[in-house]
C-alpha cells in the first residue's frame, strides 16, 4: 500500500513512526518547512531549549522524506499529487497532516509566536522587554515562559481578566493575581493597533516599549484540501476513521476537524496519528475524540483547564469550589452524575494531574474531592478501626496488645520486648514507638495522663 | 434591704434581663422598674412579619409582663428622658423621677434613614416595631399594591416577607452584590438572590435608592442605575443605629456610631451603669443579633447578684433561619478572613454549602449554607475542632 | 514463640532461605526442631523479618516430602524409592530423546537454587541431556534489569555496591520497588536518606517517602523520559561525566527533548511539578542513587523502561561515582547467582553467552567435551512452558526449585501445557501445585539441611551451612542430578554431589567471564572473608573481591557506559472502556513468591489467609464491592476470585493482586504473557480487567 503523507510536523512524524513500526514500508513524506515540534515553544521562550532543539528526531529508516517541497495540486481522480518542483507522487492512501498556520498579519510589529527564530535569540535579546498580544492560553503561557527567563513581560488582552472566556471570573481573578505576583505587567481591555518593532501602541494611545509577540490562536491549513474539493469546515472534516469526504484521503492533527476534539489540540493529533496507523494496519479501533485540556506548567504557574469554555456548560450540574488564597490555589470542578464536565485548577499540580486522568478516561470522580485536589489519600467516613488494637510493628505484625502482654510477663525494656515479640527486629522503623509504649507501660499514672491530655 | 434596679428599654434583651434576674434572685434582693417607650409589653421582634398573619400581638408577646410579680413594675409607653448619675435618678417624659442603685441601658437601636430626597414623604415606613407594622398594614388596606424594601440583610428580607404576606408586589434594593452580605458569601449569594427572586420578589443588588419620588405620597423610587420603580410604599431596613443619646447626655462614653462603650463585663465608665443589647458597644464592637444580647443580659444579672460569671468573649455569629421560605445558615469565619484559611464549597444548583478550614484543612473555622441547612448543626458543633472524617462526608 | 538465647557456640552461621538480601542468621538444633536468630551481618544489621523468623516451621511442615513419589498405572502418586524412581525417569528420558531428540526434554530451574545447584543443572542439561531447552523462573524476576544493565554497563550485577553505601545517601529514587514490605531489613539502610518512590500504590515504602509519584500502571518508561527531559532543560546535566564516561547521549538528547513534563503528565498522571521536584532532589544531593524493582521491570517494555532509568542515572553522573549509583533490587534468594552459572537458555557459567565461541571453548575445556557438543541457545521460560507437549516444544520437563503453576503468567494455559507432557519430574521439598501434577516427585533438602553458596543482591557470595540432617530419604538436588546423569550414561565424576567440589568446578568454569568466581573458595568464605564477584584467581595474594564496580571504568571495551534511545510503546493491552480497570500484581509482606513455603507457616497464613484484591473505596462502591466481600477479577486470559480489601491509597483506576495464593485465587490467571522483545520478560504489572462482586458461596 503506497502511503503519501503531506506535512512533516510532529503529528506526521508520530503517524509515520507508528505505521513503519507496524511493518509498512512504502511511505513518502512531503514537507514544506523543516519539521518542528511547536509544543516545545514555551521552553524555548523560557531559555531552557534552543530553537534548533525543536527539530524532530530522525524519520524511521526506509521512509522517503522530501523537505522544502510544497504540494500545489491533488488529483483525487488519478490519485496523485503534484509538487511545486513539478514532481508527481502517486498514492493508494493520502494523509494530510499540514498542521496550522499563524495569522501572519501581526499587529504592532509583533513576531508570530510560530516564527521565533530571532526572538528567543541570544542573551542580548533577553534585555528587550516583551509585549505578548492575546490573553488566551497561548498568550498567558508565552508570557509566563518569557517571564521565567528573566525578561520583563507585558500581557495585552481585550477581556477584563486573562483567559476570562475560558476559565470564568472566579479563575480569572486568581490567575490575574498569580501573573502579577510573577511580575507580568497586565494591560486588560486593550488591543495593539500599531508599533515599530521596538514599541507597541495600544488602542487607547498608550505606548509600551518592547517587542510585540502575537499569540492569537493559529488556524488550520486547509487550502490544499479546499482546492481538492474535500469537505472543509474550520478544518478538513474527518469521521471516526479520520477519513475525509474522499475514502482514500485522511487528515490528522491541526488541519483536521473532528467532532470529538478541539481544533489544534496536540494530544488529539498524536492520538489520531496512532489510531490511523492502527486502522490502516487492520485494527478495528476508531477515533472517538480527545477531551479538551489547556495546560500551563512552566515559569511557576500551574494551570489546568478541562472541557468547554466557562459559559459552555448548562443543565443540572454540581460545582465544587476550592480556594486557598494564601498559597495561590484555586479549583472549580463542574460535575454531572459524578463525572467531570469541566474544571479549572490553579496551583494544585498533583491534584490537577489526577483529575485530568479521570477526565481523559471519562472515569467517575471519587467522592472526596478535597483529598483528590490536594493529592492526599481519602480520609473515609471516620469509622473507627474495627478491632482497635493497632499494629505497631508491620514487619512482624506485632500489636500494642501483644507488647503490653509481653511487658506484663516481664519484658521490661525495648531489647526484652524485641526478643519476646520480635517487634522492631524487621526494618527498625517502629523502634521509637516501641520505646514510647515501653515508657508508657513502665510509668502508667502520669505518662498515660500526659499522653491523653497532650 | 431591697435595692432598686431601673432598666431603660423593654425590648427583647431588656425583657430577658428582667426575667433572668427574677429567675435567679432567690432572696428577692432587687426590685426592678423597666421603662418601655412602646405601648405594649416586650414582644418577639425576630419573627415580626408573622404578626401580620392575624395581627394578634399576644402571639408575639414575651412572657406575661410580670403582672403577678410584686418585685417588678413594668411601665409601658413611658420614655426615659434623662439620667442624673450623681443623684442616681432617671427622669421620664412625664417628669417622674425614679431612684436607682443600679441602672441598665437596653435602649436598642433605630433604623437608619438614608439621606435621600423624598425619604420623608408619606408612604415611607421604618420596620422595627409593631406600630410600624400597623402603619404598613393600614397603608396596604388603604390600597397600597406594591412596596420597595431598602436593605437586603436579615431585617430587609423579613420586611419583604411582611409585604408578601400582605399580598403586595415586593422589591428589595441592596447595595452589596447579593442579599444577606454579612452572613452569606459571594458563592452562596448568587443562589440566594435567585431563590428569593423565584418567590416573586424583584431583587436589585449592587444598587441603591437615589431619590424617592411623588408629590403628596410616595409614587416611585429612582435607583442609582437609573431604573425607576413605581411603588406605593418604601420600607426602610437598611441597617440600624444604636440609641446612645441618654448615655451621651449623662456624660457616658459612646463609640463613633453612637453605641454605649462598655467593657467585657458590659459595664460603662460608671460602676453602677451597664449597657446591653444593640445599644451596647462591647470594647468597640456592636452585635445586632439576639444571642449576643441575651448573653450580655445574663452576664449583668450575675454581677448584680454577685454570682461567678464569664466575661463576654464576642459572639458566635451563628445564624440559622428560614427567610421567605429559603433556608439560610452561617457560622464562624464564613468569609474565610482568618489568615491562611481554606474554603471548600459545593453548589448543586439549588443548594450551596461551604466549609472554611484552617490552612492544613484540618480544623473547622466556619461555614455557609443556602437552600439546605442540614449539615449546619453537625458542623457548627465542630467549630475550632479537628475534622472527624472527610469534609465531603460531613457536608453530605 | 520467641527466641531463647541458644548458646552461641553450638549455633551455625547461615542465611535466610528467602529474599535476595540474604539476611545473616544463626541457627541451632534444639532437638525437637531448629531455632533462628538474626546476626549483626552487614546486609541486615541484626534485622530479620517475619518470614525469616518463622522459616524453621517449613523444615518440619506436615506434608514435607520425605521419599520419592511415582504416579502408578491408576494415575495416582504412590510412595516409591530412589532407585525405582530414578530408573523410571532415566528410562523415560532415554525413550523420549531417542524418539524425538534431546530438545524434547526441557529443564526449568529457579532463582532459589544455590550456585552449585544452578551450575550443575546447567551442566546436566547441556551434557547429560544435550538439550537447548533450559531456562528458569528468574526470567519472571530479573531478566529485564539484567538485559538493560548489561547493555548499558557491559556487565550485570544487581547492586554494583554494598547496601551499606545506601545509608550515606541523601536522596534515593525507588522506581517500582517496595522494600518496606518485600525486604524489610533493607530499610535499616534507608532510615536517613530521603526517598522518592514511584509506585501506582501507596505502599508501606511510599508512606515513608518524601515524594510519592503514582503513575498509571505501564507508564513508568514515559515518566523516566519526563524526568530525563527535566535534567537536560533545567541545567542538571553532568556534562563532564557524560562527555568522559558515556557514549550515545546526543541521540538520547534529540529524542528526549520531545518529552516535556506536560506531555508526560498527560500519559502518566504524574504532575509536571512533581517530575521537576523529583529531579531537583536527586540532582541537588551530593550523594544519590536510582534503584529499580519489579514495578519498572515486569512489562512488555521492561528492558526499555530500565534503560530509561539508567539514562536518567547516567545524565546525573551517578553510576560509578563514589557515594552515588544505579542498581536494581534482585528478588529471589539467589536471583543474582542464579542468573550467572548457566541455568539460563542463552548462558554458560561465568555469566557468558552460549553463542560466544571463546566462552564455549573455555567451558567445554572445563567440562571435558568438544565445544561443538555444547547445544546452542534455547527458548525463554514462558516460551518453553508455552511449547510443552506441542510439536515444536519439549515432551518432558524436569523442574527444580520452582512452582510455575502459580508463578508463570497466564497460569491456566501453563497448567494445560504441563498436562500435555509425556513426563513431568519435579524436585521439591513440599508438594507444591506443580509437584502435584508431576509423574515423579523427588524429595530434596532445604536451606538448613545442605551446604552451598548463594550470591545476594550485592553480588556478595555467602555460605549456606547445614544445621540438621534432611528428614526421611530427602536428598540434595546435586545427588538427584548425579543419579539421573549416571542413568543417562554420564561419567559419575562429572556430576559430584559434594558441594565444595561443585563450587570449585563452577569457579574454574567462570574464570575469565564477567562473573568471575575463580578466586573464591569455601575456605576463604568460612574464614569470614566478604567476597563480591568478580574475584578472579591470582598467582600473587588472593584477590579481595570487588565490592564496588565501575569506579574507574565500565565493563565495555572502551570503558564507557551506553546511553540507549527508547520510545514508549505502552502496555500490551489497553483498557477499552471506562468501566475497565488496570490490575497490577506483586508481593505482600506476609508471603514469598508462589507461597509454597510461606503458605505452610501458620503465623503467616493467619495474617494473610487468602488471595485479596485491593481497590479504592469509591471504585469499590461503583463496582458493588464491599470490604471483606468477594470479587471476581477477569481479563482476556481468565478470571480469579479474591477477598476485597478497601485501600484509599490506591489509584481509582487500579486494583492490586498479591500473587502468592493458589487455585482459583492465583493472580497469574489474569496476567498478560506478552513478552518484552529483548529480555522475554512477561507483563506481570499491567492487565486490563473488569471487576464484579462474587456472591459468597454457602458454608
Amino acid at each position: 500500500m503506497r502511503v503519501l503523507v503531506v506535512g512533516n510536523g510532529p503529528v506526521a512524524h508520530r503517524f509515520v513512526g507508528a505505521l513503519s513500526a507496524r511493518g509498512h514500508t512504502d511511505i513518502t513524506v512531503l514537507g514544506s518547512s523543516r519539521g518542528r515540534n511547536r509544543a516545545l515553544v514555551p521552553e524555548v521562550l523560557a531559555g531552557k531549549l534552543s530553537w534548533s532543539d525543536t527539530v524532530l528526531p530522525p524519520w524511521p529508516e526506509g521512509v522517503r522524506v522530501r523537505a522544502g517541497v510544497s504540494v500545489v495540486e491533488v488529483d483525487r481522480r488519478r490519485r496523485l499529487v503534484r509538487t511545486d518542483c513539478g514532481r508527481v507522487h502517486r498514492y493508494d492512501v493520502l494523509v494530510l497532516a499540514t498542521g496550522m498556520r499563524h495569522d501572519l498579519t501581526t499587529v504592532g510589529g509583533g513576531v508570530p509566536s510560530a516564527l521565533l527564530a530571532g526572538f528567543a535569540g541570544g542573551q542580548r535579546e533577553r534585555s528587550v522587554p516583551a509585549v505578548v498580544l492575546g490573553g488566551g492560553v497561548d498568550g498567558v503561557r508565552a508570557a509566563v515562559a518569557l517571564c521565567s527567563s528573566g525578561r520583563r513581560v507585558n500581557l495585552v488582552y481585550r477581556q477584563h481578566l486573562p483567559m476570562a472566556g475560558r476559565i470564568g471570573d472566579g479563575g480569572g481573578r486568581h490567575l490575574e493575581s498569580v501573573l502579577r505576583e510573577r511580575g507580568v505587567e497586565l494591560w486588560p481591555h486593550r488591543e495593539a493597533v500599531g508599533g515599530d518593532g521596538r514599541t507597541v501602541v495600544l488602542d487607547d494611545g498608550e505606548r509600551i516599549d518592547g517587542v510585540g509577540l502575537s499569540c492569537a490562536p493559529p488556524v488550520p491549513n486547509t487550502a490544499l484540501a479546499r482546492a481538492a474539493g474535500l469537505r472543509v469546515g474550520t478544518g478538513v472534516v474527518v469521521d471516526d476513521r479520520l477519513r475525509t469526504s474522499d475514502p482514500c484521503v485522511y487528515a490528522i492533527g491541526g488541519c483536521a476537524e473532528h467532532v470529538g476534539c478541539a481544533v489544534g489540540d496536540p494530544v488529539a493529533g498524536r492520538r489520531q496519528a496512532a489510531t490511523l496507523a492502527a486502522w490502516l494496519s487492520g485494527s478495528e479501533r476508531s477515533y472517538r475524540g480527545t477531551p479538551r485540556v489547556s495546560r500551563i506548567s512552566t515559569g511557576g504557574v500551574d494551570l489546568t483547564v478541562l472541557g468547554p469554555d466557562a459559559e459552555g456548560v448548562s443543565g443540572e450540574v454540581e460545582t465544587v469550589f476550592y480556594r486557598d488564597a494564601a498559597r495561590g490555589r484555586y479549583a472549580e470542578l463542574v460535575l454531572r452524575d459524578e463525572r467531570l464536565v469541566r474544571a479549572t485548577m490553579l496551583g494544585l499540580p498533583r491534584g490537577s494531574a489526577a483529575v485530568t486522568q479521570l477526565f481523559d478516561g471519562d472515569r467517575p470522580v471519587p467522592r472526596e474531592r478535597l483529598a483528590l485536589l490536594l493529592g492526599v489519600p481519602a480520609r473515609g467516613d471516620g469509622a473507627v478501626d474495627a478491632h482497635g488494637d493497632n499494629v505497631v510493628c508491620d514487619c512482624n505484625g506485632v500489636t500494642e496488645g501483644q507488647l503490653e502482654l509481653a511487658w506484663l510477663e516481664g519484658a521490661r525494656d525495648v531489647t526484652a520486648l524485641a526478643s519476646r515479640t520480635r517487634a522492631g527486629t524487621g526494618c527498625g522503623g517502629c523502634a521509637d514507638e516501641v520505646r514510647r509504649l515501653c515508657a508508657l507501660f513502665t510509668a502508667p499514672e502520669e505518662s498515660v495522663w500526659s499522653v491523653n491530655s497532650s | 434591704m431591697v435595692r432598686e434596679l431601673v432598666v431603660i428599654g423593654y425590648g427583647m434583651v431588656g425583657h430577658h434581663l428582667v426575667s433572668t434576674l427574677r429567675a435567679r434572685d432567690d432572696g428577692d434582693t432587687w426590685r426592678v422598674t423597666v421603662l418601655g417607650e412602646e405601648p405594649c409589653h416586650a414582644y418577639d421582634r425576630v419573627g415580626l412579619s408573622e404578626y401580620l398573619r392575624g395581627r394578634d400581638a399576644s402571639r408575639l408577646a414575651l412572657g406575661d409582663g410580670f403582672v403577678t410579680d410584686p418585685m417588678v413594675r413594668t411601665r409601658t409607653g413611658t420614655a426615659a428622658v434623662a439620667v442624673d448619675r450623681s443623684a442616681r435618678t432617671v427622669t421620664t417624659a412625664s417628669g417622674e423621677t425614679l431612684g436607682y442603685d443600679a441602672l441598665v441601658l437596653a435602649t436598642g437601636s433605630r433604623p437608619v434613614v438614608p439621606p435621600v430626597e423624598g425619604m420623608d414623604l408619606p408612604g415611607c415606613f421604618t420596620y422595627r416595631t409593631i406600630e410600624d407594622l400597623e402603619r404598613i398594614h393600614a397603608a396596604a388596606r388603604a390600597g397600597a399594591r406594591s412596596g420597595v424594601v431598602v436593605g437586603g440583610g436579615l431585617l430587609g428580607l423579613e420586611a419583604a416577607n411582611a409585604l408578601r404576606v400582605l399580598g403586595m408586589r415586593t422589591h428589595v434594593v441592596e447595595v452589596a452584590e447579593h442579599l444577606m452580605p454579612v452572613q452569606v458569601d459571594s458563592g452562596g449569594g448568587g443562589l440566594l438572590n435567585r431563590l428569593v427572586g423565584e418567590l416573586g420578589v424583584r431583587v436589585h443588588c449592587g444598587d441603591a435608592v437615589r431619590t424617592v419620588d411623588g408629590h403628596e405620597r410616595v409614587s416611585a423610587v429612582s435607583l442609582r442605575d437609573g431604573t425607576v420603580v413605581g411603588t406605593d410604599m418604601v420600607v426602610l431596613a437598611a441597617g440600624i443605629r444604636p440609641r446612645g443619646e441618654l448615655a451621651t447626655a449623662a456624660g457616658l462614653e459612646v463609640d463613633d456610631g453612637g453605641g454605649v462603650l462598655v467593657d467585657d463585663h458590659c459595664r460603662t465608665g460608671d460602676r453602677r451603669v451597664w449597657a446591653v443589647g444593640e445599644c451596647a458597644s462591647v470594647e468597640g464592637r456592636r452585635y445586632g443579633l439576639l444571642a449576643p444580647g441575651r448573653a450580655m443580659a445574663e452576664l449583668v444579672v450575675d454581677q448584680l447578684l454577685r454570682r461567678p460569671f464569664v466575661a463576654f468573649t464576642g459572639a458566635d455569629t451563628a445564624t440559622k433561619l428560614k427567610l421567605l421560605g429559603v433556608d439560610v445558615a452561617s457560622f464562624g469565619d464564613s468569609h474565610a478572613e482568618s489568615d491562611g484559611a481554606v474554603e471548600l464549597a459545593r453548589d448543586t444548583g439549588d443548594t450551596y454549602a461551604k466549609l472554611v478550614l484552617d490552612s492544613e484543612a484540618e480544623r473547622v473555622l466556619g461555614g455557609v449554607f443556602v437552600g439546605d441547612t442540614a449539615p449546619y448543626g453537625r458542623l457548627r458543633a465542630l467549630l475550632g475542632r479537628e475534622l472527624p472524617s472527610s469534609p465531603e462526608h460531613l457536608l453530605r | 514463640m520467641g527466641t531463647e538465647h541458644g548458646s552461641d557456640v553450638s549455633g551455625v552461621d547461615t542465611h535466610c532461605p528467602y529474599c535476595a538480601l540474604q539476611c545473616g542468621t544463626r541457627m541451632w538444633d534444639t532437638g525437637g526442631g531448629v531455632s533462628v536468630r538474626p546476626r549483626d551481618f552487614p546486609v541486615n544489621r541484626g534485622g530479620l523479618c517475619r518470614k525469616g523468623w518463622t522459616a524453621p516451621e517449613v523444615l518440619r511442615a506436615g506434608d514435607r516430602l520425605r521419599q520419592p513419589w511415582v504416579r502408578n498405572t491408576r494415575g495416582v502418586l504412590a510412595r516409591s524409592d530412589w532407585d525405582s524412581a530414578l530408573d523410571r525417569v532415566g528410562k523415560e528420558l532415554r525413550r523420549i530423546m531417542a524418539a524425538h531428540g534431546p530438545d524434547a526434554v526441557g529443564v526449568f530451574g529457579g532463582g532459589g537454587l544455590t550456585n552449585e545447584k544452578a551450575y550443575l543443572l546447567g551442566k546436566f542439561a547441556r551434557l547429560a541431556l544435550g538439550t537447548r531447552q533450559i531456562d528458569y523462573n528468574g526470567r519472571f524476576c530479573m531478566a529485564a534489569a539484567a538485559t538493560a544493565g548489561k547493555a548499558a554497563f557491559g556487565l550485570d550485577r544487581g547492586l554494583p555496591f554494598p547496601v551499606t553505601d545506601l545509608a550515606q545517601a541523601e536522596v534515593i529514587l525507588l522506581a517500582g520497588a517496595n522494600p518496606a514490605e518485600t525486604m524489610p531489613p533493607l530499610m535499616r539502610h534507608l532510615e536517613d536518606p530521603e526517598l522518592i518512590v514511584i509506585d501506582p500504590r501507596r505502599t508501606a515504602t511510599a508512606r515513608r517517602a518524601r515524594l510519592h509519584l503514582q503513575p498509571v500502571p505501564g507508564t513508568d518508561l514515559t515518566l523516566a523520559l519526563g524526568m530525563l527531559h527535566v535534567v537536560v532543560t533545567e541545567g542538571w546535566l553532568e556534562e563532564r561525566y557524560v562527555r568522559e564516561r558515556t557514549v550515545g547521549f546526543r541521540q538520547v538528547y534529540r529524542s528526549v527533548v520531545h518529552w516535556p513534563p506536560e506531555r508526560v503528565e498527560r500519559v502518566t498522571g504524574v504532575s509536571a511539578a512533581e517530575q521537576r521536584e523529583a529531579v531537583g532532589l536527586l540532582a541537588r544531593a551530593e550523594r544519590s542513587y536510582v534503584l529499580t524493582g519489579r514495578g519498572a521491570e515486569q512489562h512488555s517494555g521492561g528492558t526499555d523502561t530500565v534503560a530509561a532509568f539508567i539514562d536518567l542515572a547516567l545524565a546525573l553522573g551517578l553510576p560509578g561515582t563514589p557515594g552515588n549509583g544505579y542498581g536494581c533490587l534482585t528478588g529471589q534468594g539467589n536471583g543474582q547467582g542464579g542468573r550467572e552459572h548457566g541455568q539460563k537458555a542463552d548462558q554458560l557459567p561465568g555469566y557468558r553467552s552460549i553463542t560466544d565461541p571463546h566462552a564455549r571453548a573455555e567451558v567445554a575445556k572445563v567440562w571435558g567435551i568438544a565445544p561443538e557438543e555444547l547445544p546452542g541457545p534455547g527458548s525463554s521460560a514462558y516460551e518453553l512452558l508455552d511449547g510443552l507437549g506441542t510439536s515444536g516444544g519439549a515432551r518432558a520437563l524436569l523442574v527444580f526449585g520452582s512452582n510455575p503453576v502459580v508463578s508463570a503468567p497466564r497460569s491456566a494455559h501453563v497448567e494445560r501445557r504441563l498436562e500435555a507432557l509425556d513426563l513431568l519430574v519435579v524436585a521439591d521439598f513440599v508438594p507444591s501445585e506443580t509437584a502435584e501434577m508431576a509423574d515423579v516427585v523427588l524429595p530434596v533438602t532445604q536451606w538448613a539441611e545442605e551446604e552451598g553458596t548463594m550470591t545476594n543482591l550485592e553480588g556478595r557470595v555467602l555460605r549456606r551451612r547445614e544445621v540438621l540432617p534432611p528428614p526421611g530419604e530427602a536428598r540434595s538436588d546435586l545427588e538427584v542430578l548425579h543419579g539421573l546423569a549416571v542413568r543417562l550414561g554420564q561419567d559419575p565424576a562429572r556430576f559430584p554431589t559434594h558441594a565444595p567440589s561443585v563450587f570449585d568446578e563452577l569457579a574454574r568454569a567462570s574464570a575469565g567471564g564477567p562473573a568471575d568466581y575463580s578466586g573464591i573458595t569455601y575456605q576463604r568464605l568460612d574464614a569470614g572473608e566478604q567476597l563480591h564477584w568478580p574475584c578472579p584467581e591470582t598467582d600473587r595474594s588472593p584477590h579481595p573481591g570487588t565490592r564496588r564496580l565501575f569506579l574507574d571504568a565500565f565493563a565495555h571495551e572502551d570503558g564507557k557506559a551506553r546511553f540507549v534511545v527508547v520510545e514508549p510503546r505502552g502496555p500490551g493491552e489497553t483498557a477499552e472502556s471506562a468501566e475497565m480497570l488496570w490490575a497490577t500484581t506483586g508481593r505482600e509482606a506476609a508471603h514469598y513468591q508462589s507461597g509454597a513455603q510461606t503458605r505452610r507457616v501458620d503465623e503467616l497464613v493467619e495474617t494473610s489467609p487468602e488471595g485479596t484484591v485491593s481497590v479504592h473505596p469509591d471504585t469499590a462502591r461503583r463496582h458493588g464491592l464491599v470490604e471483606g466481600g468477594r470479587a471476581r477479577v477477569s481479563s482476556a486470559r481468565g478470571s480469579v476470585s479474591l477477598r476485597v480489601r478497601l485501600d484509599s491509597g490506591m489509584r481509582p483506576d487500579t486494583v492490586f493482586l498479591p500473587f502468592h495464593h493458589a487455585g482459583a485465587a492465583r493472580a497469574n490467571l489474569i496476567t498478560n504473557p506478552v513478552l518484552d522483545p529483548r529480555s522475554r520478560m512477561p507483563e506481570f504489572k499491567v492487565a486490563a480487567v473488569w471487576v464484579e462482586p462474587l456472591v459468597e458461596e454457602a458454608g
